[in-house]
């Protein structure tokens, strides 16, 4: 089941604070409920003025092994799965990896409903399962088609791994998940839970105001 | 301060594994520590504790030595405590500085810290920060504790991070504390002599304790 548009923030437009340091291009995440509420804090200010959009994929579709893609999600949240191995599992909960060692791939090429400018925040829990399907900790390299990266050692399902890209020129249009380390040698790398965001660019702003002005005349008439 | 060498790695498993990968983040030590071979090859890791300053406030503090010199300053001044250095008031963000390198050659590839938040005693309080890289990565985490830890690796060999901003992310109940760092933990590619100089300061270091 897929959860379309779970949440609209609206982010707070104010100016940037005056100890500001360095402009961030892309934010990595740990918490989700830090990833969940960057596009309206304050003090990141993110995308001033704008209205993000959130899509959960909880990947609970038909169990089984074999295929070589899988794909879901809808416009802007459209996702393909692959593996670096050549095929995937799916446990009606997550989906697989199905070769232990083997890495994840989504890539977020679809063409996407503008004006929303594609996805700019990702997340997700990911991990490893075992032959059975059990949750298993290990260390992953989550790694962003804009060439940024997290490592992480995932110790529970409920563990987060996040992006935002602040960069509006910038969206994201892959992701890896790569396991490391001595699990990566028993177990499949998988993800249960995926969370993507978008923001309208600022070109996507305008565009949608100067409909929204047509629209206005259009009911005039 | 001291600074002391970690350990130097091999790197051969980098090129392949880190292909289109441009900076790499960690939130625990020995992940970072680990993620030194797929930075690059030959890359050595330092850790300055921070300490050897006289308790006080200072418009900047400086440290270490080549490629591993830092400055810290903040708006208002920085405060130097027993084993840490955080702003002189709550609110300002905490400025790294590490242009000090001697070449393009030895620049700084990674960089590390246990960063969090200090109240008027200097006790350590959690909170959340975020850290920006001068290249433009950033974290937002919270800290826990002393040994909670934040840190990065750049990958493009011709990119150096040159500075890095610690700015307090402020909840209800933070706003009284100070942000603050406890070790900055370095990573890089020394020219050799600098790896030399490293190896003798440690050595000496080293007899000192002896």
């Amino acid at each position: 089941m897929k959860n379309l548009a779970l949440a609209t923030l609206s982010a707070v437009a104010l100016a940037a604070s005056a100890n500001a340091g360095y402009v961030p291009d892309v934010i990595s995440f740990t918490s989700l409920a830090a990833w969940q509420s960057a596009p309206s804090n304050p003090q990141l200010n993110l995308y001033p003025g704008s209205t993000a959009q959130f899509y959960t994929e909880n990947f609970d579709g038909p169990s089984g092994v074999g295929a070589y893609s899988i794909s879901g999600g809808a416009g802007w949240a459209s996702w393909t799965a692959t593996a670096s191995s050549g095929v995937l599992g799916s446990s009606g909960t997550s989906i697989y990896a199905y070769s232990a060692g083997a890495s994840l791939d989504f890539t977020f090429t679809e063409p996407f409903d503008m004006p929303l400018g594609g996805v700019r925040g990702i997340g997700g829990g990911f991990g490893f399962v075992d032959s059975v399907g059990n949750f298993v900790a290990g260390k992953i390299w989550l790694k962003l088609s804009t060439g940024d990266s997290i490592i992480k050692t995932i110790t529970s399902p409920q563990s987060f791994v996040g992006f935002w890209v602040a960069d509006p020129d910038q969206v994201i249009t892959g992701i890896r998940v790569q396991p490391l380390g001595t699990g990566a040698a028993s177990f499949s790398v998988n993800a249960d839970t995926m969370y993507m965001g978008t923001v309208p660019a600022p070109g996507a702003i305008a565009l949608l105001g100067a409909v929204g002005l047509v629209g206005s005349r259009r009911r005039r008439d | 301060m001291k600074a002391f060498v970690l350990f130097a790695s091999v790197g051969v498993v980098s090129s392949a594994a880190s292909a289109g990968v441009t900076s790499i983040s960690c939130t625990s030590l020995k992940e970072w520590e680990s993620a030194a071979e797929l930075a690059g090859p030959s890359m050595v890791t330092v850790v300055d504790d921070l300490t050897g300053f006289a308790p006080g406030v200072y418009e900047s503090l400086s440290g270490g030595s080549g490629w591993t010199s830092w400055t810290i300053s903040a708006e208002g001044g920085v405060r130097a405590g027993a084993s840490f250095i955080a702003t002189s008031v709550p609110g300002p963000t905490l400025f790294f500085d590490f242009t000090g390198y001697a070449s393009s050659q030895d620049g700084l590839r990674g960089i590390g810290g246990n960063f969090g938040f200090r109240d008027d005693y200097g006790n350590f309080q959690p909170g959340t920060i975020l850290l920006i890289l001068s290249s433009g990565e950033s974290i937002f985490q919270t800290f826990n504790s002393e040994t909670d830890f934040a840190g990065y690796w750049l990958i493009d060999p011709e990119v150096f991070i040159t500075g890095m901003s610690v700015q307090p992310v402020y909840g209800s109940s933070l706003a009284g504390y100070s942000v603050s760092v406890d070790n900055l933990y370095f990573g890089g590619v020394p020219a050799p002599g600098a790896l030399s100089l490293l190896g003798v300061a440690g050595i000496c270091t080293s007899k000192r304790r002896r």
